[in-house]
């Protein structure tokens, strides 16, 4: 007995002690809400419930061949400066040396990777730069992926390395490189070839194009890539082991000035990601019988298309307005932390397929067209952690689908092709500065697109491939501007596909981001657009390519957009994880903070109660996130704050929210709305009843300083409910939020020029006195005398300016990532 | 004569054994001429007219005028500098035994050669023999063998932690945290409120300052924020980013643990309590490790090298077309741009 009572009080003990621990044990599994797989001190900043980080997505700097040839000297390592609020140059350069100036020597070693050294007036140097740019106070980045072309990285370290060293023979230089005969400097072997001296004397003449064309055609374009001619180190040299090796220099450096530049304190200003783009682009025609889809096996030669569908004596044709360019497939691929591949795989290791060339045998089992053999290999040789890169991940960002004629987004051809796309693709980057790709509206035929909200034309670009053709008014129909090329329709194909076949492949979380090309990330804003353009010297150094919407790096550009992730702290896991479950949102250059959450247990009165975002989280999912509740309609929160604005710049107040949704019917339909949620027109209500704010009449901003007259809201707060929610059909909501009215890019650009639409172009200069000083449009109004504009315009200027292409102003806007909707039937399969 | 003794005086036999002898010495002079130490430090170096003059034309093509006095100084030093090295390295032997110096002796040798085909190590050995190891190239890749060397310095690559605080106190402004403020504040919004806004603050400050209030608590009566109330170790820059200056000035001025008057944002106003404060300072060496050992060793890459050019420079002497010669050079621009290339290239 005595035996047994002592036993009884140490079972409870230990009973005790297993309750109290399990208890505990929650807590535990919580502590860490994610991985860390990098050693670095956590951040003093560290916040559970997340907070918003601003950042670059898509940027290229100097080791991108399109750039170096624009005349962009910053390197990453300056890309990194300016996104930290520094300042940079950019050009046109002047050679401000005097002839007799006490310059120290130049190095004597010839460096592996091009250097672009500059300096900023007042100094004196080769290469001063005639424009500046940074960042205003306070607008300093969080975070960057500086993505530039990986194809040519040693093509370009090639062609366009600056040569430093003088030499009598190649022996003189080092590994790889070999005395120029023509300036007696070393330089990479290759660098006479003739198309980098092509590429070269393009710079000359501000006119960049043929040389990349002729480097892009075998590497990015062609059915079957290959590295130019000069890559090769004999003539059985199939890989082009000379730019290879070249890349590896240049791929090192990149890395290398991604960890300068990474803040490894718990301060945590700065966080960096080493990353790459892969530019796969196709050269496709299209079915005659089905015009969205791309074709191209003997483009125009009579003969029947196999890639058309089956019945159909269909041509593929090259004929069709928009035509001329390429169909964009790139990507955007960031690594996680600092155990990234040797080499990138770009488009020439792992082709997208589908170019020009001779015959279409893309090797079993990848289908023509599709990333899904990159996809693949990236996932085999990172993710998968092999034991060469045990720590690796990566994820890929597809871009400018607008202009992929449709063909960035073909249902995949097989679940593993879904489900490559799915694991690896969690972001689209839903716009940027060629184009806005979420929607398209035309008033023309309302609805064609599927889309009937006007607001869809924003930033809306008239073109169907890069570098093709303008396609004018009358041409703009679905066959020329695939609704697949939208993101929207996008999203409910992928939703259309998992009803049907249990996985998305396009479950598609949202980044804004620039694609400029002046090495200057984050610089998103209309105003700084108008300042300096995209793409170095091609830009702003002259204005008619610039006001040329004919030209699909002209007016029908803009500023470019961002991308704010939520996460816990500034560093790369807390970020890479917020970009992988898409707990992300786009701006289209603004900086409006947004949180979107769903659940059928949000509190109907979050946006009075305090705690908003600790509610959204214990009850529902954030922006990005999958329900897959029973229990009726899901309940949406939205919060959103205007952008601040810095110093002598106020931000733009708000318009309104709204809620877009999208949803798949049980006929395998699939449908769209959007609805209207907080703001407007209509006030929301006032606390307490009786004090409204005062009206605010008038146009929102005023056209000619572009400054706002305050209309709108400074936040809005709403949740909603869906009024026609179905449990059983798969469907996404996303949140745009609409800031009232502001100047565009090109209002700025004319009003700095003194342009006024309102009044005529110029002034009569003529003998005559009838005419003389009378205001006129063309010399034929001013009776044999010149119409002469003022000094600050030129009669191009006023023309396009005053054409009515594009609107003066535009409304800036974020959109969240979607919230995707499963029934729960559904959730079990879904991986 | 027995059948032996008619066999040790065949001719044959005779010529078999010379043949064994010859082959056995030859094989032993061969080895005792491996064997033999590497030839003295040749001691003089010269630049002659000739060597100046591509120098200085090298360089007018490359910058569009002459070199100038002290530009001049530094080309003339650099060249000397990268006869120095190369000499040192042969003297230490440093290309036996190098693939790279191997490889460029076998690439010239198959040229040469009548028959290319033999192995390597002969070719190698033949090479040697002929001079040909004599070539720019391999000039060029002994003098990066012996700058690596002097790179390394008689010390070990060990790196204690007083040598990353010292790093860490030299590098104090690049390294250097901002300025942080952990904060609670109470949002009320003018969309919400419109002219009620500014009362409706006072009287929320009434409650706050006349109570104890949790940050929890205190978050209860915020109007909806989507950054939530409590914001933790921000930066004045990055107060400013969320809310603009002025309200990043006013609440970098306020003292902890009070609840502030309220405070204007483009939002509305804030209600605002610091509850901790960090100030500037670097951070701890252990956040830095990585950072500080790489710069440690850098730095210490450079002193190594500019220490053992300048010993190098005691063992030479230097003649320069026309000028007088004299030991070593007071090569200081050179030393400075050695190191300097060294570090471009790092």
């Amino acid at each position: 007995m005595g035996r047994g009572s002592r036993r009884v009080p140490r079972i409870s003990t230990f009973a005790a002690m297993l309750v109290v621990g399990s208890a505990l044990l929650p807590r535990f599994a919580a502590a860490e809400p994610f991985e860390r797989t990098e050693d670095r001190a956590p951040c003093d900043h560290f916040d559970e419930l997340r907070q918003p980080f601003f950042g670059e997505t898509h940027i290229h700097t100097a080791y991108s061949f399109d750039a170096a040839t624009m005349d962009t000297r910053n390197t990453t390592a300056d890309a990194y400066r300016y996104a930290k609020g520094n300042v940079v140059g950019l050009p046109p350069w002047a050679n401000t040396l005097e002839q007799y100036d006490r310059e120290p020597p130049p190095p004597q070693t010839s460096p592996l990777v091009a250097e672009y050294p500059y300096c900023l007036p007042p100094q004196r140097c080769e290469f001063t730069a005639s424009r500046l740019a940074q960042l205003p106070e306070g607008r300093a980045l969080d975070w960057a992926a500086i993505t530039d072309h990986s194809e040519q990285l040693g093509e370009s370290n090639i062609c366009m390395f600056p040569p430093v060293k003088d030499c009598t023979s190649d022996d003189d230089c080092p590994e790889g490189q070999e005395c120029g005969s023509t300036n007696a400097m070393c330089v990479p072997k290759g660098y006479s070839s003739p198309l980098c001296t092509l590429a070269r004397d393009e710079l000359t003449r501000l006119n960049a194009g043929a040389a990349g064309f002729f480097v892009s055609t075998p590497e990015n374009t062609s059915e079957n890539p290959s590295r130019v001619d000069y890559c090769k180190v004999d003539p059985n040299d199939d890989l082009g082991i000379r730019c290879l090796e070249q890349a590896e220099h240049v791929w090192q450096r990149i890395q290398d000035d991604a960890e300068e530049a990474y803040d490894r304190s718990s301060a945590c200003t700065f966080t960096s990601f080493i990353a790459y783009e892969y530019t796969a682009m196709m050269q496709t025609g299209r079915c005659e019988n089905a015009t969205d889809l791309p074709c191209w096996d003997q483009l125009d030669t009579g003969e029947v298309s196999v890639d058309c569908p089956a019945g159909g004596d269909a041509l593929c044709t090259t004929d069709f307005p928009g035509a001329g360019g390429s169909s964009n497939m790139h990507r955007n691929i960031i690594f996680r932390n600092d155990d990234v591949l040797p080499l990138p795989i770009s488009n020439i290791e792992a082709p997208v397929g589908c170019g020009s060339g001779e015959s279409c045998d893309r090797p079993e089992p990848y289908p023509i067209g599709s990333p899904e053999q990159m996809l693949t290999d990236l996932r085999a040789a990172c993710n998968d952690h092999p034991a060469d890169n045990p720590r690796c991940e990566a994820l890929s960002i597809p871009h400018n689908p607008n202009m992929s004629r449709g063909a960035m987004f073909l249902l995949p051809e097989s679940l593993d092709e879904a489900q490559v796309r799915n694991e690896m693709e969690p972001l689209v980057e839903i716009t940027q500065v060629k184009g806005s790709s979420e929607c398209r509206f035309q008033a023309s035929m309302p609805g064609a697109w599927g889309a009937t909200d006007e607001e869809c034309s924003f930033e809306s670009m008239n073109f169907s491939e890069l570098n093709g053709a303008w396609i004018a008014s009358e041409n703009r129909n679905t066959d020329n501007l695939p609704p697949n090329g939208y993101v929207r329709n996008t999203l409910k194909n992928g939703i259309a596909y998992e009803a049907e076949n249990g996985i998305n492949p396009f479950k598609l979380g949202f980044a804004g981001a620039l694609d400029t090309h002046n090495g200057t990330p984050g610089q998103s804003e209309e105003i700084d657009y108008a300042r300096h353009g995209a793409h170095g010297l091609q830009s702003f150094a002259v204005s008619y390519q610039a006001l040329n919407e004919k030209f699909f790096l002209g007016l029908e550009t803009n500023g470019g957009g961002m991308t704010a992730a939520w996460a816990e702290e500034n560093s790369r896991d807390s970020i890479f994880e917020a970009l992988k479950r898409r707990e992300t949102y786009a701006t289209s250059g603004t900086r409006p903070v947004v949180r979107f959450f769903g659940g059928t247990d949000l509190p109907p009165r979050m946006c009075t109660q305090g705690n908003f975002a600790a509610q959204g989280y214990e009850n529902g999912v954030p922006m990005g996130g999958t329900l897959s509740e029973d229990g009726g309609a899901p309940r949406f929160a939205v919060n959103a704050m205007m952008d601040p604005g810095w110093p002598n710049h106020p931000g733009t107040k708000l318009d309104k929210i709204q809620i877009v949704k999208g949803w798949v019917d049980a006929s395998g339909d699939t449908h769209e709305k959007v609805y209207d949620v907080a703001g407007g027109p209509q006030k929301t209500a006032i606390r307490g009843g009786s004090v409204r704010l005062p009206e605010v009449t008038g146009p929102p901003v005023n056209l000619d300083t572009c400054e706002p007259n305050g209309v709108g809201h400074a936040s809005l707060c709403t949740v909603w409910q869906d009024p026609d929610f179905d449990p059983d059909e798969n469907a996404f909501y996303y949140a745009r939020v609409l800031e009232q009215p502001s100047c565009r890019w090109n209002q700025y650009y004319c009003n700095a020029r003194g342009v006024d639409c309102g009044k005529k172009m110029g002034v009569c200069g003529s003998t005559d006195s009838a005419f003389n000083g009378r205001g006129c449009n063309a010399n034929a109004e001013c009776g044999g005398g010149v119409c002469e504009p003022p000094v600050s315009y030129t009669a191009y200027e006023y023309q396009q300016c005053c054409s009515g292409e594009v609107p003066s102003t535009v409304q800036q806007r974020a959109w969240t990532s979607p919230i995707w909707y499963e029934p729960s039937s559904d959730a079990e399969e879904d991986s | 004569m027995s059948r032996l003794a008619r066999f040790a005086k065949s001719p044959l036999l005779h010529f078999l054994v010379l043949g064994v002898v010859l082959f056995a010495s030859s094989e032993v002079w061969q080895k005792a001429e491996t064997a033999a130490p590497p030839p003295g430090r040749d001691s003089r170096i010269v630049l002659s007219r000739t060597d100046v003059e591509l120098l200085e034309q090298g360089f007018r093509e490359r910058w569009g005028f002459p070199p100038n006095a002290a530009q001049r100084r530094a080309l003339l030093d650099q060249a000397v500098l990268d006869e120095m090295l190369y000499r040192e390295a042969r003297f230490l032997s440093l290309d036996l035994e190098d693939g790279s110096v191997q490889r460029r002796l076998v690439e010239k040798m198959r040229w040469v050669s009548d028959r290319p085909g033999r192995p390597e190590s002969e070719l190698v050995r033949e090479a040697n023999e002929l001079g040909l190891d004599d070539d720019v190239v391999i000039r060029r890749l002994l003098g990066e063998k012996m700058r690596l060397l002097l790179q390394r310095g008689p010390g070990g690559t060990r790196v204690d932690d007083a040598d990353l605080q010292e790093q860490l106190d030299r590098g104090r402004a690049e390294l250097e945290m901002p300025a942080r403020r952990s904060v609670t504040q109470v949002f009320l919004a003018t969309d919400v409120r419109g002219d009620h806004t500014l009362s409706d603050a006072r009287d929320v400050l009434a409650k706050l300052r006349s109570g104890s209030w949790t940050a929890d608590q205190a978050g209860e009566l915020s109007d909806p924020f989507p950054i939530g109330t409590e914001l933790r170790s921000y930066s004045e820059l990055r107060l400013q980013a969320r809310f603009g200056k002025p309200f990043a000035e006013q609440v970098f001025a306020l003292d902890r643990g009070v609840w502030s008057e309220p405070i204007a944002s483009p939002y509305g106003v804030h209600l605002v309590r610091v509850e901790d404060v960090q100030e500037a300072g670097v951070p701890p060496l252990e956040q830095l490790r990585p950072t500080l050992t790489r710069a440690v060793m850098r730095e210490r890459a450079k002193e190594n090298l500019s220490r053992g050019l300048s010993h190098l420079q005691t063992r030479y002497e230097v003649e320069i077309d026309g000028e007088d010669s004299a030991p070593g050079r007071r090569t200081r621009a050179g030393e400075r741009d050695e190191a300097g290339s060294i570090a471009a290239r790092g």
